[in-house]
C-alpha cells in the first residue's frame, strides 16, 4: 500500500469520526490553557467547560450513529451499537462527575489536561477492534490514570503515600499489559492476524495448551482494568491515597472502558461452549475473592475497593452473557447501575471523609444532620447489593434471568454452578455494605464526630441520583 | 370499595410515613399517636374485610382464582428479553380467606405492638418510621397475588427489621439484628433462585398458538395451573440434577428451606431465640407474631401451592421436621432461665405445628394450621408482652432471680396466668382448637388407608404438647408463687404493680383468643373454602407428577 492511498483511506475514514476526533481537539485546547492561561483559581471554571464540552460531544457521539456504523481504518476501528453505547456512557460519566466534583479535587494546572486524556484513551478503547489500537488506547489510558494519582489535585494526601499507590498502578499496569502483548503475540503466530475476530476464531477452534496460555495472557490487560482477581492488588492501594473523584471515575468510566474492550475482543466472534463457560466461572471466582477481602476490611476507601473487585466479577459474567443485543442491553443497565450507585457513594464520601475518616468503626449518624447522608449513602449500597427499591436489584436479577437460560444447553452442570455462585455471593456483599450502618447507626451511639450539615447544592445532587436509582426500579422498562 | 381498602393496606403506611417525615424530632407524641392511631384504623378495616368474607360466602369450586377476593389487577413492568419472549410484572393483590385472617390478625398485633411502643423514648422519629415501613411491607406480603411483587415485600421487611431489633435492642442486639439479617437474607436468595426459574419456565400461553411468542409470568394464577408452563420447561421435567433428586425437587427444596429459614423450623431456627431476646418488646411482638407467619404464609402459598406433588411426595419430611421442632424446641425452652428466650423456644415449638398441619394435605390440617397462626399470633405477642412488663418492673426476666410475683400484683398474675394457660392449649382458648385441629389431622394422615407417615410424628408432637405445659407452668410457679424475691434489689417494692393501662393492651389480645377458642366457627367458616382448594390441590394430579 503507498503512502498516497493510505493518506486517501484515511481522510475518506476521517468525516464519519468526528466526534471522536473532537475530543483530540479538546485535548490540544487543554494543553494550549495549560501553558499559557494556568492560575490556580482558573482551573476550577476551566474544568466546568471542559465536562461541559464533553457533555456536548456525547451529544455528538449519539447524534445520527446510525449511519456511522462500521468499519475504519483497516478494520482497526469499530462502530456499532455497543461502542456508541459504552462511548457515550463513558464520557458522559466523566463529564457529569466531573461537573459536580468538589472544588478541592479538581484543582491543578494540569488536572484538565490529563483527565481529557484519560477519556480520549477509555473512548477510543470501546471503539477499538484491532490489537494495535486496543493497546495504544490502553496505554494512553494507563498513563494517564498514573499521572491523575501522582498529579496534586487537592493536596490532602501526602505525596509519598500517593507516588506509592501510583508505582503499584503503574508497574502492575506495565507487567499486566505486557502479558497481555505476549499473549497477543502467542495467538498471533497462530493465526497469523492482528484483527480481533481471527484471533477469537482460532481459539474457538482449537485446543492447543500453547494457544490457551496466549489466550488467558491475552486477557490481562482487561483483568486489569477492571481490577479483578488476580491483578487486582493495586485497587486497595489507589483507593486508599487517591483523591476521591479520580478514584470515582477509576471505579467507574475505567471499568466502562475495560468492560468496553473486552466486549470488543470476546464478542467479535460467537462466544460460546466451554469457553463461555469458563470465563463465567472465572467471574464467579472473582467476586468470591473481592467478597473476602471486603469482609476484612474496616476502612471504607480498601473496603470500596474490594466490593469493586466483587463487583466486577458480576459485570464479567453480564459480559460473557452478553452475546445478543438484549443481553448487551442489561450489562449496559448493570454498567449504569454501578456507575450510579458508586456515584451516590462516594458523593457521599467526600462530604463524611473529612469529619469521620476512613475508619469505619469510629462512624457515628446519629446526629439528625447525618440521618440524611446516612440514609442516601444506605441506598447507594443497597443498589449496589442489589436489593429491592433499588435499580441494583434489576441489574442482577435481568443477569440471573439470562443464566437460566443456559441451564437447557451444553454445559448444564457447570452453568448451575455459576448460577449457583453468583446468587450466594450476592449475600456477602450486604454483609459488608451495611458496615457504615452497623456502626453509624447501631454500635457508636454517641456522636463523636464534627459532621455539619450539607449544603444544599450537595444535597440535590444526592436526591437526584438517589431518585435516579428508585425510578430505575420502578420503571426498567425505560431502558429496555 | 373493598378493593380500595384493601390497597390502603398498604400505601396508607407509606404515605403516612412520608408525611411524617417532615415533622421535628422533638414532637415525640404526634408519631406515637399518628402510628396509634393507624393501626386502629387498619384494624377496624381489616375486621370489616373479614367480615366480608365472612358473608360473602366463596366457595370452591376448581381452581385458586375461585376463592379469591377483591383483586387488583394492573399491569407494570413489560420487559423484552429477546428471543420473542418477554417479562410480565403486575401490580395484583387480593386476599383469600387465609391472607385476610393473616392481615387481620397482623393488624391487630400492628397496633398492640404501637401501644407499647409509646413507652419507648430513644429516637422516637426514626423508629415510627420504620414500623410503618415494616407495616407495609408484610401487608403487601400477605396480600400479593403476583410472587414478584411478594418477594418485593418479603425482601423489603428484613431491612426496617434489622434496624428495629439493632438500634432499640439489648446488650447482644449487634450480634442478633446481622445474625438475623444474614439468616433471613440467605432464605430470600434461595427463594429468589426460584422464582426466577418459576418465571422462565412460565408463560400465559403456550408459544404454538401465539407465533412462537412467550410472555412470562409470576402471577399466582398463572402459576397454579399445569397449562401455564412451557412444554420444555426444566422445573417441570424429571432430569437428573444431582443426587437422584431432579430440578423440580431442588427448586421445590430450594424455596422450602428459604421459607423454612423464616419460619423457622428447627434446623434453621438458630436466628430466632437471639432476634426475640434481643429485641426491645414491641419488636419481638411483631417478630413472634407477625413475621414468621409470613414464612409460615409463603410455605402454604409456594412450596404447597406451586409443587404439590413434591410437597406430598415429601410430606413425611416436612411432617418430620415439624414434630421434631415441636417436641426438640420445647425441650429446649424447659432449661431456659430467660423468660423472653422461653418464650422465643416456644414460639418456635408452636410454629412446628403450621408444618405439620400442612404436610398433612388434609383440609383439617390445613384449617388448623391457619388457625394455629391466628393463634400464635395473638399469643404469642401477649407473652412477649408478659415479658416486658416482668423485665420493666422487675429490672430482671431470670427465671430464677423472681419469685412471688403474685404478692406484689394479682391482677397482672391473673393476666400472665391466662396468657400462659391459653398458650400451652386450655381448651376454650385458640390455641388448643388450633392443636386440636392439627393432631386430627396428623393422626388421620397417620392412621388412614395410605399413611403419609408414621404414627410417631403425631406421638411426638403430642409429646411436644406435654413438655410444653410442663414449661409453661413451672416458670409459672417459679415468677409468680412462692415468696417474693428479686436478685436485682432486695428493696421489697421494687416489683411495681403494672398501671391500667399496660394491662388493657392485653385485653384484645385475651378477648380474641377466647372468642376463637370458643367460637372457632366465627374463622373457621370462612377458611373452608381455602382448606378446600388445598385439599384439591395436594390430592389430585392436576400438577405433573415426577414419573411419567
Amino acid at each position: 500500500m503507498n503512502a498516497d492511498r493510505l493518506i486517501q483511506s484515511l481522510l475518506t475514514d476521517l468525516p464519519a469520526l468526528l466526534p471522536e476526533a473532537a475530543i483530540v481537539f479538546l485535548f490540544l485546547i487543554s494543553l494550549i490553557q495549560a501553558l499559557f492561561f494556568k492560575s490556580k483559581a482558573t482551573t476550577v471554571t476551566w474544568g466546568k467547560i471542559y465536562a461541559l464540552a464533553l457533555l456536548f460531544i456525547a451529544i455528538l457521539i449519539a447524534y445520527q450513529c446510525n449511519c456511522r456504523f462500521g468499519s475504519y481504518f483497516w478494520e482497526g476501528w469499530q462502530v456499532d451499537q455497543a461502542s456508541i453505547q459504552f462511548a457515550v456512557l463513558i464520557v458522559v460519566t466523566t463529564g457529569l462527575v466531573w461537573f459536580f466534583a468538589p472544588k478541592e479535587d479538581s484543582i491543578g494546572t494540569y488536572f484538565p489536561l490529563i483527565l481529557i486524556g484519560f477519556v480520549m484513551g477509555a473512548l477510543f478503547l470501546a471503539y477499538a477492534s484491532h490489537l494495535l489500537t486496543a493497546y495504544l488506547a490502553l496505554e494512553l489510558l494507563s498513563l494517564s490514570s498514573y499521572l491523575i494519582l501522582l498529579h496534586p489535585a487537592g493536596l490532602k494526601i501526602p505525596v509519598e503515600e500517593r507516588s506509592e499507590a501510583a508505582l503499584k498502578f503503574f508497574i502492575q499496569g506495565a507487567t499486566s499489559s505486557a502479558m497481555m502483548l505476549f499473549g497477543f503475540s502467542i495467538m498471533f503466530a497462530f493465526s497469523g492476524s492482528l484483527h480481533y475476530s481471527s484471533l477469537l476464531q482460532v481459539i474457538m477452534q482449537s485446543s492447543n495448551p500453547l494457544l490457551l496460555t496466549g489466550f488467558l495472557l491475552s486477557l490481562a490487560g482487561f483483568v486489569f482494568k477492571l481490577s479483578m482477581w488476580p491483578l487486582h492488588w493495586w485497587a486497595p492501594d489507589v483507593y486508599q491515597s487517591g483523591n476521591t473523584t479520580v478514584i470515582l471515575l477509576f471505579s467507574t468510566v475505567s471499568k466502562i472502558a475495560g468492560i468496553a474492550a473486552a466486549y470488543r475482543y470476546l464478542h467479535s466472534g460467537p462466544m460460546e461452549g466451554w469457553v463461555q463457560v469458563w470465563l463465567a466461572l472465572f467471574a464467579v471466582v472473582v467476586m468470591t475473592l473481592g467478597n473476602f477481602g471486603a469482609f476484612r476490611a474496616l476502612n471504607f476507601r480498601r473496603m470500596m475497593a474490594f466490593s469493586s473487585v466483587s463487583q466486577s466479577g458480576f459485570l464479567w459474567l453480564a459480559l460473557i452473557l452478553a452475546t445478543t443485543g438484549d443481553s448487551l442491553k442489561i450489562l449496559v443497565f448493570y454498567l449504569i447501575s454501578v456507575v450510579l450507585g458508586k456515584w451516590l457513594a462516594w458523593a457521599v464520601y467526600q462530604r463524611l471523609g473529612p469529619a469521620l475518616g476512613a475508619e469505619m468503626t469510629t462512624w457515628s449518624f446519629q446526629r439528625s444532620s447525618g440521618l440524611f447522608d446516612g440514609l442516601m449513602l444506605l441506598v447507594a449500597f443497597m443498589s449496589l447489593t442489589g436489593l429491592p427499591l433499588t435499580m441494583g436489584f434489576f441489574a442482577k436479577f435481568f443477569l440471573f434471568t439470562e443464566l437460566f437460560e443456559y441451564l437447557n444447553g451444553p454445559q448444564a452442570g457447570l452453568w448451575w454452578w455459576v448460577l449457583a455462585g453468583s446468587v450466594l455471593n450476592t449475600l456477602p456483599a450486604l454483609f459488608y455494605y451495611l458496615r457504615p450502618f452497623y456502626f453509624g447507626f447501631i454500635k457508636n451511639e454517641c456522636s463523636q464526630s464534627q459532621l455539619s450539615d450539607s449544603p444544599w447544592t450537595v444535597k440535590s445532587l444526592w436526591l437526584v441520583l438517589a431518585l435516579a436509582i428508585l425510578l430505575f426500579f420502578f420503571f426498567p422498562g425505560v431502558w429496555f | 370499595m373493598e378493593k380500595i381498602v384493601l390497597n390502603a393496606f398498604i400505601f396508607l403506611p407509606l404515605v403516612l410515613a412520608l408525611g411524617l417525615i417532615p415533622v421535628s424530632a422533638e414532637r415525640k407524641n404526634v408519631f406515637r399517636a399518628a402510628v396509634v392511631l393507624l393501626c386502629l384504623i387498619q384494624f377496624f378495616l381489616s375486621t370489616w374485610l373479614w367480615l366480608m368474607v365472612g358473608w360473602s360466602e366463596v366457595k370452591y369450586s376448581g381452581g385458586f382464582e375461585s376463592i379469591l377476593l377483591f383483586q387488583t389487577h394492573l399491569p407494570w413492568i413489560e420487559l423484552s428479553l429477546g428471543h420473542q419472549s418477554a417479562i410480565q410484572i403486575n401490580y395484583h393483590i387480593g386476599a383469600d380467606a387465609s391472607a385476610m385472617l393473616l392481615v387481620w390478625m397482623s393488624s391487630l398485633v400492628f397496633f398492640v405492638a404501637a401501644l407499647s411502643s409509646w413507652k419507648l423514648n430513644e429516637k422516637v422519629k426514626s423508629y415510627f418510621l420504620l414500623f410503618l415501613v415494616l407495616n407495609a411491607s408484610v401487608m403487601g406480603c400477605f396480600l400479593s397475588l403476583d410472587l414478584f411483587l411478594f418477594f418485593l415485600f418479603f425482601e423489603f421487611m428484613l431491612l426496617p427489621m434489622y434496624f428495629l431489633i439493632g438500634i432499640w435492642g439489648g446488650p447482644r442486639r449487634h450480634y442478633a439484628s446481622i445474625k438475623f439479617f444474614l439468616y433471613t437474607l440467605f432464605g430470600s436468595l434461595l427463594v429468589l433462585g426460584v422464582l426466577v426459574l418459576l418465571l422462565l419456565s412460565s408463560t400465559l400461553a403456550q408459544p404454538e398458538y401465539t407465533g412462537g411468542v412467550v410472555v412470562h409470568s409470576l402471577d399466582l394464577r398463572v402459576l397454579m395451573q399445569k397449562g401455564n408452563y412451557l412444554k420444555d420447561a426444566v422445573v417441570m421435567s424429571d432430569q437428573v440434577l444431582f443426587a437422584g433428586l431432579s430440578v423440580r425437587e431442588v427448586a421445590f427444596w430450594l424455596l422450602s428451606i428459604g421459607l423454612l429459614i423464616k419460619l423457622p423450623a428447627v434446623p434453621f431456627h438458630t436466628w430466632l431465640p437471639d432476634a426475640h431476646v434481643e429485641a426491645a418488646t414491641p419488636v419481638s411482638v411483631l417478630l413472634a407474631g407477625v413475621l414468621l407467619k409470613v414464612g409460615a404464609f409463603g410455605l402454604m402459598r409456594l412450596s404447597f401451592g406451586l409443587f404439590p406433588d413434591v410437597a406430598m411426595a415429601n410430606a413425611h419430611i416436612l411432617a418430620a421436621l415439624g414434630a421434631v421442632a415441636i417436641l426438640y424446641t420445647a425441650w429446649v425452652a424447659l432449661a431456659q432461665n430467660d423468660l423472653k428466650a422461653m418464650i422465643a423456644y416456644a414460639s418456635v415449638s408452636h410454629m412446628g405445628f403450621v408444618l405439620l398441619g400442612l404436610s398433612t394435605g388434609s383440609s383439617v390440617g390445613f384449617s388448623g394450621a391457619v388457625f394455629q397462626m391466628l393463634s400464635h399470633g395473638l399469643l404469642s405477642a401477649g407473652l412477649f408482652l408478659i415479658a416486658g412488663v416482668v423485665k420493666e418492673q422487675a429490672g430482671t426476666r431470670e427465671i430464677s432471680g423472681l419469685g412471688g410475683l403474685f404478692h406484689r400484683s394479682p391482677g397482672f398474675t391473673a393476666l400472665a396466668v391466662l396468657l400462659f394457660f391459653a398458650s400451652l392449649g386450655l381448651p376454650g382458648f385458640s390455641a388448643f382448637v388450633a392443636e386440636f385441629l392439627v393432631l386430627t389431622g396428623a393422626f388421620s394422615a397417620a392412621t388412614g388407608p395410605l399413611p403419609i407417615f408414621g404414627l410417631w410424628v403425631p406421638v411426638l408432637a403430642l409429646a411436644g404438647l406435654l413438655v410444653g405445659a410442663g414449661y409453661f407452668i413451672w416458670a409459672l410457679q417459679r415468677l409468680f408463687f412462692g415468696p417474693y424475691f428479686n436478685v436485682v434489689t432486695e428493696e421489697i417494692t421494687r416489683f411495681k404493680a403494672p398501671g391500667l393501662q399496660d394491662k388493657l393492651i392485653f385485653f384484645p389480645l385475651v378477648f380474641f383468643s377466647l372468642l376463637a377458642g370458643l367460637f372457632p366457627s366465627l374463622w373457621l367458616d370462612p377458611l373452608q373454602a381455602g382448606s378446600d382448594w388445598f385439599f384439591a390441590l395436594m390430592n389430585s394430579a392436576s400438577m405433573p407428577s415426577l414419573t411419567p
